[in-house]
């Protein structure tokens, strides 16, 4: 028999030694602690967990473990019924790196009345020395290419200072998640706020270039999405200004480690993950994120 | 055309461009360099490749090519009629 339980963030760590995210600890102990985590035991064995927060406008799964041999049981589909039950609005919900469990996962998403949204692709930066790759990479090569953009005119604009004209260039792209704020081909995080002063605009004669927008959830971990540049610009790599300006901003506060989560991966954004971001990106790193949303607004 | 200025152009981006052995081998100046959109066979060069070929050209030429015309900069010899249609003849 499956018993939930809900309980305090702190006990699931000592509980499920499987436990493995794509986050930090901390940075996973900051989502338990702005929501709830949900205990699964089956014949009292503990056999899975659940993490919701609640710091996006409503309530998120964040996060969903199984026991591996507790599997297949009905285990994960307990949890997420009790979660979407007991939510006061269930906005969305993303899986990451579920490739042991993703049909599964996939399935009992379906049947509880979710749609999938799409996938992302999630690469994450970190380590010690995560700076010094990026200096490196750019006293050898960035600062010229960089040289070369900002020669052609190109120059950086905070999405907190951009003007009211530019910002409405911004709504009328097509990837503009202003203009649909559930637009999930384009959010991780649903309803989440970007952090104006890290993400940049790139302009030219007035005219918005390329753009890359980043959350930082923590001081020190930040994301990296919506990294696009306009359709005439394709292939151009102009894309490299508003990233490495973005980048020196969030290293100014303090940023230790992020991800960048990049849809449709095309050939353009092959060439820039691996001319560029391969730098920076960890070996192990690569993530595919699938991300679901209730059809309707109420609960599941 | 001026063949030492191709040759200039043809071994600049052999460096710049990180083109390795075997890829070098079979080049021919009419190598098409970038992806141009089309079914032709090309060598698979990239955006960033393409951005570091402009500051390569203004590096050795001292001529900007504007990023709307990267496009135009798909072989050896289509990079040396562009310059050439710019001026730029060595």
């Amino acid at each position: 028999m499956i018993t939930v339980k809900q309980d305090d963030i702190g006990l699931y760590r000592d509980l499920f030694s499987g436990y493995r995210t794509l986050y930090t600890d901390r940075c996973a102990d900051r989502t338990a602690r702005a929501g709830r985590a949900l205990y699964a035991f089956l014949d009292g064995e503990p056999a899975g967990y659940l993490l919701i927060s609640d710091e996006h406008g409503g309530d998120f799964i964040s996060y969903v473990f199984t026991v591996p041999d507790k599997r297949g049981m009905g285990v994960m589909q307990t949890l997420i019924r009790y979660a979407a039950d007991t939510a006061e609005k269930m906005i969305g919900t993303a899986f990451s790196d579920a490739r042991e469990f993703a049909p599964a996962l996939m399935h009992v998403m379906e049947k509880l009345g979710f749609e999938q949204g799409g996938s992302r692709y999630m690469f994450r930066c970190d380590g010690d020395d995560l700076w010094e790759r990026w200096d490196a990479y750019m006293n050898k090569t960035g600062k010229r290419l960089c040289d070369t953009l900002r020669r052609q005119g190109y120059s950086t604009v905070l999405l907190s200072e951009a003007s009211e004209e530019l910002l409405e260039q911004y709504r009328q792209t097509p990837t503009s998640e202003y203009k649909n704020p559930l637009n999930h081909q384009h959010l991780i995080m649903p309803g989440a706020e970007v952090t104006k002063d890290v993400s940049v605009l790139c302009v030219r004669n007035g005219v918005l270039s390329a753009y890359v927008f980043a959350y930082m959830p923590e001081r020190r971990s930040a994301i990296f999405k919506t990294l696009s540049s306009s359709a005439a610009l394709h292939g151009s790599g102009v894309i490299l200004l508003p990233i490495a300006e973005s980048l020196a901003r969030v290293r100014e506060r303090g940023c230790k480690q992020f991800v960048f989560s990049m849809d449709g991966i095309g050939d353009h954004a092959n060439s820039f993950r691996d001319k560029v971001l391969s730098v920076l990106i960890s070996k192990t790193s690569k993530r595919i994120s699938y991300v679901y949303y209730p059809k309707r607004e109420t609960n599941v | 055309m001026n063949e030492e200025f191709k040759k200039i152009i043809r071994e600049s981006l052999i460096s710049h461009l990180d083109i390795d052995d075997d890829t070098r081998a079979g080049m021919t100046d009419d190598t098409i360099i970038f992806n141009t959109g089309d079914d032709r066979p090309n060598l698979g060069l990239d955006s960033i490749d393409s951005l570091e070929l402009v500051t390569m050209i203004f590096e050795l030429f001292g001529y900007d090519v504007p990023a709307e015309d990267v496009k135009k900069l798909y072989s050896v010899n289509a990079i040396a009629a562009y310059l050439n249609e710019h001026g730029i003849t060595e």
